[in-house]
């Protein structure tokens, strides 16, 4: 079976180390980055492709790409990859290929944080952040404040302003590089977690799975590049209702939450609908969420796997080592 | 042999080091809560304040948080591109305090990389930066650059000198800087030049200078007196960072590396 992963960073990596010891999958991994890592594992094929948001260029290359490598099955794994094969798929796209098909509607939805943050404040109004507006006059906001571009992803573009003129300057700096889809919000203090789900392709929830970052990429926040797996039961229960909130999901997503740090309420950052970055610790603790999904996607049973006992669970860090390379494809041959 | 003490730890050259000399025990110290490297079989962790672990004096300080006071002053950008914008024109680009009314700005760490994503804009949109991490806010006017280039090595004098220079292909901010791509290449005149901006500098000890190759001809953006990740293919290249240098060694080109998010479990440091 050959298998696209689409984007070469982040969840990416937990498909490729979980799956590429497998005799049945044979992996390709697509980037625009001729530097990303996952072009480098052995035994991957990696697939150079435009960026997914020069859209015609990018659906025309992969298209290309599926045929060339006789791709049985595709899952996209950054959140610009979902967004343009959903796109497609809503303009009609028929793909000889096996993948999940999520409703358009939810996606609008769960993809763009102030859509998102608006909708879920009316039913969980406890569990979003304040909302203001981007012209709200600065001196009435309650700093910090947080400003970010509703649809971007990696940190990109974030924000924490402690107070009006470093507000002024921010929105100033990130309406020249964003435009005006910015979101203005309160500063939630607190420890980030995310609620991992698998949606087969009825839009039943098959697999939950929670963690808890110990520490983020960034000093602001941002992705977790430490932490641990967690047995948070309401935490998992206002996902999954956040989720039916916004239409239901099919294949895998992920909500990233702040705990409160005074009121230990979890309140809701965003959606990511795709395996979290660092999923990989899953597969450390016994629960394959690649192999999961891979399976959920092919139609065969999926059963919610065991959390390990608390003495027994691996945490994990990323650590940047440096792997020598002969060459580098996407850059070489292109 | 003796165990190598690393000061900084949580910088992405500590795990390079370790991995480039299997056969030599590394003590990594950190102030993070929370580092890499538990499983490398040659590294031990520990937690420590950099007070705390320059009263050992001895260590390869990653971050020049960990030099002691006196090294820290002339490691600031301020200082040493200060000193080269005139000693070392028209190459060295000099840093300013306070960003120009004119023009278009990239935000550094005066002493030591500033964390996250870099910022770059005018004086108006770099207007709410405060420092909050400690490291001192430097401006230098952005410019366009066709290539990105890292000179890196030891230097104990004149003559001896071991280097070799990097040409930076993807880079990535976080926290730290971590070297997402890089090729070692054959550049005489990145050397010829680092030698001679070293020898305005008098440095002895680690240093990594970066280049920016740009429409003018080569500028030198950094000079921060610590190593940086590709240590592994450096000594491969023949370029032996741990050993004292004898006459000028350059690394060959033609080696390049990545960096793989490599997972591993970790025990907590902390205070």
């Amino acid at each position: 079976m050959n298998v696209l992963i689409l984007s070469g960073v982040a969840s990416a990596i937990n498909y490729i180390q979980s799956l590429s010891g497998d005799p049945e999958v044979r992996l390709f991994v697509s980037d625009c980055d001729p530097y990303c890592p996952g072009f480098f594992v052995p035994g991957v094929t990696p697939v150079p492709l435009p960026r997914a948001r020069q859209t015609l260029e990018y659906r025309t290359a992969l298209e290309s790409a599926l045929s060339q490598h006789a791709i049985d099955v595709v899952i996209p794994t950054s959140d610009y990859d979902v967004e343009a094969v959903l796109l497609w798929l809503k303009d009609g796209w028929e793909p000889s290929v096996s993948l999940f098909r999520p409703h358009w509607e939810a996606f609008a939805v769960l993809g763009d944080k102030e859509t998102l943050a608006r909708k879920m404040a009316v039913r969980f109004p406890e569990s979003i952040p304040r909302l203001f507006r981007l012209d709200e006059d600065p001196a009435r906001l309650p700093y910090p404040v947080v400003i970010k571009p509703t649809n971007m992803s990696g940190g990109k573009g974030v924000s924490v302003s402690p107070d009006s003129a470093s507000f002024l300057a921010a929105r100033q700096r990130l309406t020249r590089d964003y435009g005006q889809d910015l979101l203005v919000q309160e500063f939630v203090p607190g420890s980030t977690y995310v609620l991992t789900m698998l949606y087969d392709h009825q839009g039943n929830l098959v697999v939950s799975v929670g963690m808890r970052s110990h520490m983020t990429f960034f000093t602001w926040g941002g992705g977790g590049c430490a932490g641990e797996v967690v047995d948070e039961p309401e935490l998992a229960a206002l996902a999954q209702a956040m989720v039916a909130e916004a239409g239901g999901w099919r294949g895998p997503i992920n909500l990233e939450f702040r705990r409160h740090a005074s009121s230990a309420r979890f309140v809701l950052m965003e959606a990511n609908c795709r395996l979290n970055g660092y999923s990989y610790l899953t597969t450390m603790n016994g629960i394959n969420l690649p192999r999961l999904t891979l399976d959920a996607l092919l139609g065969r049973p999926v059963a919610q796997p065991p959390l390990p006992e608390p003495d027994s669970r691996r945490n994990f860090i990323i650590g940047y080592r440096e792997i020598p390379v002969d060459s580098f494809p996407g850059r070489d041959h292109p | 042999m003796n165990t190598v003490r690393i000061l900084g730890a949580e910088q992405q050259a500590a795990s390079s080091l370790a991995l480039a000399y299997p056969e030599r025990s590394f003590e990594f110290l950190t102030d993070a809560a929370v580092a890499d490297g538990w499983d490398l079989p040659n590294v031990t962790l520990s937690f420590a304040t950099p007070p705390d672990a320059l009263e050992r004096k001895d260590g390869v300080a990653l971050c020049p948080r960990w030099l002691p006071a006196e090294r820290r002053c002339k490691a600031r950008l301020g200082a040493s591109l200060g000193h080269l914008a005139t000693a070392f024109a028209p190459w060295a680009l000099p840093v300013f305090s306070r960003p120009g009314v004119e023009g278009t700005w990239r935000l550094k760490g005066d002493l030591f990389h500033r964390p996250d994503a870099p910022l770059i804009g005018t004086a108006a949109e770099l207007d709410d930066v405060v420092d909050v991490h400690g490291c001192g806010l430097a401006y230098q006017r952005e410019i366009a650059a066709r290539g990105n280039f890292l000179v890196m090595g030891l230097r104990r004098g004149s003559g001896r000198v071991t280097l070799g220079v990097l040409e930076l292909l993807a880079e990535r901010f976080f926290r730290i800087d971590v070297i997402q791509a890089a090729e070692i290449v054959n550049r005489p005149d990145l050397v010829e030049l680092s030698l001679a901006a070293l020898d305005i500098l008098d440095h002895a000890g680690y240093f990594s200078l970066a280049w920016l190759d740009t429409d003018d001809g080569l500028r030198l953006t950094s000079f921060r007196p610590v190593l940086r990740a590709g240590l592994l293919s450096l000594r491969a290249a023949g370029a032996d960072l741990l050993a004292e240098p004898e006459g000028v060694c350059v690394a060959r080109g033609g080696h390049r590396f990545v960096a793989y998010p490599h997972y591993s479990s970790y025990r907590g440091l902390g205070a």
